[in-house]
């Protein structure tokens, strides 16, 4: 099996380049890179001298307004945001929520959509391509309107921790209450309803994945007696590391810094995850706070990035190693 | 390695049940209030106290004031709503059409509030909710640029051609494309947006952006565009740059700015709005205002009424949301020495007009918006107000009707020609017919006799017109001395009614 | 064909491998699982009937069934794979969508808001002071068993104190010689005060004290009415609801969703939510708006949307080539440096984007002044409006372009790449005859998405520019960067008031099917692509 893993080496280590193409290539790739670079970087500092600006504004006209000289008032955003919030705000709930919320639904999304195109890759059944289409159209259905909907639904599911106990009294000894935890104003509802949502395009992103894995794989493993679920666990599923890693971080980062959903479904500011409770700062017509804003959009681009830092060497290369291991 | 980070996985999913979800305490004696952010963190710093003095508890949830509205809308119907909220005041329209808030009354309380603050809480004769702030814009001045503050718009386009020969950049600037900030202008010269009906409340049918006075605002404002006295494309951010720059000498903005105005240390005064030569002495900019209404959702209005009276309504309150938030305040014994600046705003506020809570509103904004980003793009200004006022009258069409599906002659005549009884909109026999371009007829054979008719539209009475066009006018008067085939006209586009008897 | 033809053999129940303690492990744990959910799905689905919740009841019974019949028909196996996928799927996508569908079909907008059970709800709340009832100050008393009275006081005629004790339930009695304040305790009730008073309030504001036809209520903060009646009163028999303050019957008008009183045009409010067929859709056609500018939305719709695919692809995967490449140095960090403008929330990075190419002030129109001597009107020219969009929209896409093409390129077997080596194949054509279409394979389906996200990014447009600049001269306000859901949006919810749920339903539906046309186009595409990867 791991002879055949390794016919899905990595490109780049095979690549036959001459060594003057190199040369110029490489004075290119950096010019290019260089380039990249810049375009990718400047408006990020831009928001990064926003957020040491003290006047609250998105200033359209220098990069650091204050000047050097006021190099500690420069940080009145960071302090304000880390000190002066924490008596209002519980600031650092709103990033544990945010964590909590985004591993979860992470872990929850990759683990299901992974089964799913799984089953889309490898079987063929009746209806296959129906519902492949279906669900690329759900995912286009714009879904502006969908969000009364959802909170109605997560309202109604948590009268349910009411309404059981009295429709059924003889199973009123079981606390109900956990149902509360799946609706309005938790984070359980919040995970529910991101999870709904991230299904659709992540299972064919995945499944085009799977498509390019050589099913021979497979084959020899039913060979050798294993079950459909033994050669996806312990088979397949490290093969395909890097979409898990693409798919992975998309979904974090997707959730991470939703604030719409979040915004309709979590009430209490205890309950807030850091974007809504960032978005707060600027959801008036005149007082926007920009300058709390964009310090606080710093601090939460910081996990995200850590994130793809830890799982680079997943989505790049690294697969021949990940077929051997598994 | 995939034992580990299985055992990961279970840990964050353990540390998240344990932080998931948490049961709120709801019992007789608490309120749940919905607050933007600041009176957020004030009514949270003020619950222990309530909790002393009153025994009620307070659960302050903060939702922006954009959103108050609609979430209570939402959640107020399946009892996930609040107790009291903090609303604008051009909300109300909105709430008390669908009976979300409940009428409050200050009988006794009237000295102590500002007659303006609680006109902007009044909606349809009764006052439904108590004002903490309004707010209005003025004129903001650099002092040293400009000495004198200028009286007339007139004054102000000498004043900007003096700057700016002198080498300053501009005498006077304004957000560009924004209703809200450029209707002091409009006013001055004697525009409006709606009219005023006989009984004091607005005619929509009315709208004054291309009146006289309106056509002359925009051509004021067409002018300095024009000739190149003020920039386009300026938003709030452009605004204070320009200010704090000392490139622009003027600006017009609210008291939300207050502070900013004050860090940029520049030398000011906030004046009035000026007039215009042929128009009024003062502009008149919009007022506005926040406050707390009691929500008709809630199973605790009473408590929620004790709260408001014996709480909120108190001077002692109403200071201390003024020393937080820094607008001028609706209650007449709160002291506003501490904020220099409030004077200034309230002096220009003494004219202010309140903006219209009328539904119909919500046509305008856009339409007038547009024309006049037109306009500071050069276009022609009368035509682009001319084109925004038949924007809006499309609009608010729209909005009050909908699509014409059916017409039907409504009256006491409709039992004789064959329906069921009189007065029935949804009868098929007395249908009109649709002749295109808006025209619907209908001829009958009317058996003598003396009657009243409407026409209604869409089967139901929703939509119905009666003498002399009006929406939800007077019945016509039909009297036949015989038996008499008369024909029945409704025009939707002027929505005149005529008939071949009346009308031969 | 033949491999995936034994791979679809659905294991019989998972008696395949009797031995294997972990398969039979396996089985118990489904069987036992199923029987969890299933004993739950029961519990949640009576929940729901019995809250007269039918459509959430039908949902989970639709789930519940459903999550059986995929374990236990052995045809289905593949279904087991996303039965997790497919429940929350079906509450959390489907239902909702099923929704919109159904509220394109009312009038549900801001004058009726409430179903007719809610409005009658509201309605029947209201309570008034009939004519010739008394008003009293009152006190609120409460005995050892927690029941309620009041101590109901005015000024009678001739100015003497007149006072009635009102216990629940009980007559009320008048109080002969009554003192002028009221008594701490009273036949066995307490006044109740400060933190017990309000603690009371709501409770006693809901009871009826007196009896039969002598009844008190309390009416408001101060006042108590003796009697106090409920204003409106509905009678489902005949659907009509009679104000007994004014003796007027209104007729439920189940056509316009108003309460109308009869013989006359007025209508009660809160109106609530009826089905009115296709009205929406007609309208929508009827719609003076539609008279408008809307071919040249439509077609911008489609540049844009095409235009931020392409982009984004294109240097997204240029830098995930570039940056695969060995020889790049440092490449861990420039690939970190490249993904934040991902990292950074939409919002944010939208409007600095605003702020730097504003027209006055920002950074970009001053560089390229100071440098050309071109002052850039970005946001009043429309053509320049419109290149801002997609530079824009290049910076917040490309990161997630790359990410997705990063991965997808690891799945390309190195194989081809020699075999094609072999064969003579310069750079060029290796890419464009086997990177292309073998990335194609797996992201292809992505490319549509993102095709269908921006013909719907309404927050792009909104936040950038707002649609404008303005197109002069069109019937309702357009702006020459409106795309279709901006434009039709502001159609069905004004800007501030005349929010239209019914008529935005009917629009999504619309937007959808034009959108799905377009997407059935391309996923024939992907049928082909698929074929691609089935030979490899």
């Amino acid at each position: 099996m791991s002879e055949k893993a390794k016919k899905v080496a990595h490109v780049e280590s095979r690549m036959v380049v001459s060594t003057r193409d190199k040369l110029v290539g490489g004075t290119i790739r950096y010019i290019v890179i260089a380039l990249a670079v810049i375009f990718a970087l400047f408006p990020v500092v831009f928001i990064v001298s926003s957020a040491f600006n003290p006047a609250g504004t998105l200033s359209t006209q220098s990069l650091i307004p204050r000047g050097v000289e006021n190099f500690e008032e420069l940080f009145t955003n960071f302090r304000a945001l880390m000190v002066d919030e924490l008596e209002t705000y519980p600031f650092w709930n709103w990033i544990l929520n945010s964590f909590v919320v985004a591993s979860i639904t992470t872990v929850l999304v990759v683990l299901i959509t992974a089964m799913s195109a799984y089953s889309f890759s490898r079987f063929r059944f009746y209806g296959r391509r129906t519902m492949l289409l279906g669900i690329l159209l759900i995912q286009v259905f714009p879904n502006l309107l969908a969000m009364v909907a959802l909170f109605l639904i997560l309202n109604d599911i948590g009268r349910l921790a009411d309404t059981i106990p009295e429709a059924l009294p003889f199973l009123s000894f079981i606390d109900w209450s956990w149902i509360k935890r799946f609706s309005l104003d938790s984070i359980g509802g919040l995970i529910l309803v991101y999870m709904g949502g991230a299904m659709g395009i992540n299972t064919w992103l995945m499944k085009g994945f799977f498509d390019s894995i050589p099913r021979e794989i497979d084959e020899s493993a039913t060979v050798d007696g294993a079950t459909h679920w033994q050669t996806f666990w312990q088979l397949i599923f490290p093969l395909v590391r890097p979409i898990l890693a693409v798919v992975g971080v998309l979904s974090f980062v997707g959730t991470f810094n939703e604030f719409v959903l979040a915004r309709l479904v979590l009430r209490d500011t205890d309950s807030w995850t850091l974007m809504v409770g960032l978005f707060n700062f600027i959801n008036s017509d005149f007082n926007r706070d920009w300058g709390k804003f964009a310090a606080g959009a710093l601090i939460s681009g910081l996990p995200v990035v850590a994130l793809y830092l830890a799982l680079q060497d997943q989505i790049v290369g690294g697969l021949t190693q990940g077929a051997v291991k598994g | 390695m995939l034992r580990k980070k299985f055992l990961f996985t279970v840990l964050v999913i353990a540390l998240a049940l344990g932080t998931m979800g948490r049961l709120l305490a709801q019992d007789d004696q608490s309120l749940l209030i919905w607050a933007d952010a600041e009176r957020a963190v004030l009514l949270t710093d003020l619950a222990p106290q309530v909790e002393a003095d009153l025994g009620i508890t307070l659960e302050i949830q903060e939702i922006g004031l954009g959103d108050a509205r609609d979430q209570l809308l939402v959640a107020g119907p399946v009892g996930e709503g609040p107790d009291l909220v903090i609303v604008a005041h051009d909300t109300l329209g909105l709430l008390v059409s669908n009976s979300a808030i409940v009428p409050l009354d200050f009988a006794g309380m009237e000295d102590m509030l500002f007659p303006s603050a609680l006109n902007l809480f009044t909606y349809q004769n009764q006052v439904w909710g108590l004002p903490y702030a309004t707010e209005n814009v003025a004129l903001i001045r650099n002092v040293d640029l400009v000495p004198e503050a200028p009286t007339t718009w007139q004054q102000v386009r000498t004043i900007s051609e003096e700057l700016q020969a002198a080498g300053n950049q501009y005498g006077f600037i304004v957000h560009t494309g924004n209703t809200y900030h450029n209707f002091p202008i409009t006013s001055a010269f004697g525009g409006y947006i709606f009219g005023r009906s006989e009984d004091g409340g607005f005619n929509v049918a009315d709208i004054g952006l291309a009146s006289e006075g309106g056509l002359a605002a925009a051509e004021w404002l067409s002018g300095m565009y024009r000739d190149g006295l003020m920039p386009t494309n300026v938003n709030d951010d452009v605004v204070f740059e320009l200010f704090t720059s000392g490139d622009a000498a003027m600006f017009i903005t609210g008291p939300w700015y207050s502070q900013r105005i004050i860090d940029t240390g520049i030398n000011y005064a906030i004046d009035p709005i000026p007039g215009a030569e042929g128009g009024l002495e003062v502009g008149a900019p919009f007022s506005g205002g926040q406050g707390f209404v009691i929500s008709a959702f809630s199973e605790k209005q009473l408590l929620a009424e004790t709260f408001l009276y014996d709480f909120l309504a108190t001077t002692e309150f109403m200071q201390a949301i003024f020393d937080q938030g820094g607008r001028p305040p609706a209650f007449v014994d709160v002291d506003t020495s501490a904020n220099p600046n409030i004077a200034g705003f309230s002096a220009a506020g003494a004219t202010a007009i309140p903006m219209p809570a009328i539904p119909e509103m919500g046509a305008v904004w856009a339409a007038s918006d547009s024309a006049l980003t037109l306009i500071s793009q050069g276009e022609d200004a009368t035509g682009s107000m001319e084109i925004a006022v038949a924007q809006i009258a499309e609009a608010i069409n729209i909005l009050q009707t909908g699509a014409v599906v059916s017409a039907t002659v409504a009256g006491s005549l409709q039992e004789e020609l064959g329906c069921p009884g009189d007065w029935q909109p949804e009868c098929e026999a007395t249908f009109m017919t649709d002749s295109g371009d808006g025209i619907w007829t209908a001829t009958f054979t009317v058996p003598a006799g003396d009657y009243e008719y409407k026409v209604a539209l869409n089967g139901g009475w929703a939509e119905n017109y009666g003498a002399e066009g009006a929406r939800d006018g007077a019945n016509i008067v039909l009297s036949l001395a015989a038996d008499t085939e008369v024909t029945f006209t409704f025009d939707y586009n002027t929505k005149l009614i005529t008939d071949s008897v009346n009308n031969p | 064909m033949s491999a995936a033809g034994s791979a679809s053999s659905p294991p019989s129940g998972g008696a395949g491998l009797p031995s294997d303690p972990f398969n039979l492990l396996f089985t118990i744990l489904r069987y036992a699982g199923l029987m969890l959910l299933n004993a739950l799905g029961l519990v949640i689905i009576y929940g729901f009937i019995s809250d007269d919740n039918l459509s959430l009841a039908i949902v989970f019974a639709v789930i519940t069934v459903g999550a059986n019949i995929i374990t236990f028909v052995p045809a289905l196996y593949p279904l087991r794979w996303m039965t997790p996928g497919l429940m929350l799927v079906t509450l959390l996508v489907i239902y909702p969508i099923i929704i919109t569908v159904v509220t394109s079909t009312t009038n549900y907008n801001n004058f009726h808001l409430f179903t007719k059970a809610q409005a009658v709800r509201l309605l029947e709340r209201q309570r008034y002071v009939p004519e010739g009832a008394a008003t009293y100050a009152y006190q609120i008393f409460q005995n050892e068993a927690g029941e309620f009275a009041l101590w109901l006081s005015r000024e009678g005629e001739g100015g003497a104190l007149e006072v009635a004790f009102a216990p629940a339930g009980a007559p009320i009695v008048a109080v002969a010689n009554p003192p002028a304040e009221p008594p701490e305790t009273y036949e066995g009730y307490r006044l109740l005060a400060g933190a017990d008073r309000t603690a009371a309030l709501t409770a006693a504001g809901q009871t009826v004290f007196g009896i039969g036809d002598d009844t008190a209520q309390i009416s408001s903060r101060r006042e108590a009415a003796r009697p106090l009646v409920q204003r409106y009163v509905y009678d489902p028999a005949t659907d009509r609801l009679t104000d007994n303050q004014t003796g007027t019957v209104y007729v439920a008008d189940n056509k316009t969703g108003f309460f109308t009183r009869e013989n006359s045009a007025e209508t009660l409010s809160p109106g609530f939510r009826v089905s009115i067929g296709l009205d929406n859709f007609s309208r929508l056609v009827s719609d003076p708006g539609l008279r408008g500018p809307l071919v040249d939305i439509f077609v911008w719709t489609v540049v844009f949307a095409f235009l931020s695919v392409v982009t984004t692809f294109a240097v997204g995967l240029a830098m995930a080539l570039v940056l695969n490449d060995p020889i790049v140095r440092g490449r861990k960090i420039i690939r970190s440096l490249l993904i934040i403008p991902y990292a950074m929330p939409g919002v944010i990075s939208i409007l600095v984007w605003r702020g730097m190419l504003d027209q006055n002030l920002g950074i970009i129109t001053r560089t390229i002044a100071d440098t050309f001597g071109v002052q850039l009107q970005w946001f009043s020219d429309p053509a320049l409006a419109k290149v801002a969009i997609i530079i824009v929209n290049l910076w917040l896409g490309y990161p997630y372009m790359m990410l997705v093409t990063s991965g997808a390129l690891q799945a390309i077997p190195s194989d081809v790449y020699e075999a094609a080596a072999v064969d003579g194949a310069n750079p060029s054509q290796r890419f464009w005859q086997i990177t292309m279409p073998l990335l194609l394979v797996t992201v292809g389906p992505l490319l549509i998405a993102s095709f269908v996200y921006n013909f719907n990014n309404y927050m792009m447009i909104e936040l950038l520019t707002r649609g404008d600049p303005p197109i002069p001269g069109s019937p309702t306000p357009a702006g020459y960067t409106d795309i279709l859901i901006s434009y039709t949006y502001s159609l069905a919810f004004g800007s501030n008031q005349g929010a239209d749920y019914g008529y935005a339903s009917a629009i999504t539906i619309v937007i959808f099917i034009l959108v799905a046309i377009v997407t059935l186009m391309q996923y024939r595409f992907t049928r082909s692509w698929e074929e691609v990867s089935e030979n490899v």
